[in-house]
């Protein structure tokens, strides 16, 4: 019963781990694209914009991981 | 920059989205090496290690973001955010891949290059820092104290008042001069508190230690056996996760090592011409 509860906690952290690594892949990929768009928007205030919310879709998710993964100790 | 070496190229990086400049500077020629520095200081904290390394390699020094030439338009810091810096530094010092060397606060930036652009690390040195998380061993009562207060005095009376901090009691016995060239040049070179709080609220949220084991960079980490400020079991934590690393500590330092002991700038420069020794290689 302790092996395959061992297991299962093993299983779980996995996933969430997964889990974050997943999300974290996700907004790195839409502060990509925003970052991008900040770059060849040629008129403002459409660039600033763009650059803007690259840096918050950034700094808000790494502070969102950084706290669950202390959380869960990950 | 600090006299002592010649820097033969520099500019001004600008960060990913473009709203931001990076101040960058290079001296030397050979393969790249990137110098992250810590809290509240500019790349011309470097100026110790740089003639040693630029003997062999191209060095780039730059200063983090609100601190000396680089500017910020919010004080919103994250070593994620920073390792991003980091690596647009690269980009416009036209580097692909480079040795990538921090140094406390810097340490964790470079942990965060090396997870997130690990194509731009072909090996990383980790000076004096620590891997985050729940199990980071942090500094003692009195000196978080300390780096609360140190907000509230005037820069001078700062400077002084971390020296028992900051250097081990070796160097503060037998190199009082060294100590006082590194206290001309942070004077000299004063930061913004906003970027000093922004900077120290990044390093309170610095997490990695659990994905260090995902480094694929061969790894040096580096650590003075009487720091304060990061207690040389988080050396130690560090190194678990990263059983490839090579692990060197420093008995008669405190946490700034490179001036107590400078030494070892020379076996830093020779790890990074040799990251995976002969021997090691299959």
């Amino acid at each position: 019963m302790a092996w395959s509860l061992h297991i299962t906690d093993a299983t779980a952290g996995e996933l969430m781990a997964a889990s974050l690594d997943t999300y974290e892949a996700a907004a790195r990929a839409v502060s990509e694209l925003e970052w991008t768009l900040a770059r060849s928007a040629r008129f403002e205030p459409l660039s600033t914009l763009a650059a803007t919310c690259a840096d918050i879709t950034r700094d808000a998710t790494a502070v969102q991981l950084s706290t669950a993964r202390w959380l869960l100790d990950l | 920059m600090t006299a002592g070496f010649h820097t033969s190229a520099a500019g001004d990086a600008p960060a990913p989205g473009g709203r931001r400049e990076l101040h960058w500077e290079a001296t030397g020629e050979g393969p790249p090496v990137l110098l992250i520095m810590g809290l509240g200081l500019s790349g011309g904290a470097w100026w110790r290690t740089v003639p040693v390394l630029a003997r062999h390699f191209r060095v780039i020094t730059f200063d983090n973001r609100g601190v000396g030439r680089s500017h910020s338009l919010t004080y919103s810091f994250t070593t994620e955010a920073m390792a991003d810096d980091a690596a647009t530094v690269l980009d416009a010092a036209g580097i692909g891949e480079a040795h990538v060397y921090g140094i406390s606060l810097g340490g964790m930036v470079a942990q965060q290059l090396a997870l997130r652009h690990p194509e731009r690390v072909s090996s990383l040195v980790l000076g004096a820092t620590h891997g985050g998380g729940r199990r980071a061993v942090p500094p003692g009562d009195e000196v978080v104290d300390f780096f609360r207060r140190r907000l509230t005095l005037p820069q001078e009376e700062a400077t002084w008042a971390s020296v028992p901090y900051n250097y081990g009691p070796a160097c503060r016995r037998r190199h009082a001069g060294r100590i006082a060239e590194d206290v001309a040049q942070r004077l000299a070179h004063p930061f913004p508190a906003g970027a000093y709080r922004a900077q120290l609220y990044a390093a309170r949220l610095h997490n990695c230690l659990s994905r260090l084991s995902r480094v694929k960079a061969p790894t040096m980490i580096v650590h003075g056996r009487h720091d304060r400020l990061i207690p040389v079991k988080n050396a130690y934590l560090m190194a678990e996760r990263m059983p490839q690393a090579r692990l060197e500590i420093l008995a008669q330092s405190g946490h700034l090592y490179p001036t107590e002991q400078p030494e070892v700038d020379d076996r830093i420069a020779a790890f990074m011409a040799d990251p995976v020794p002969a021997h090691a290689r299959r």
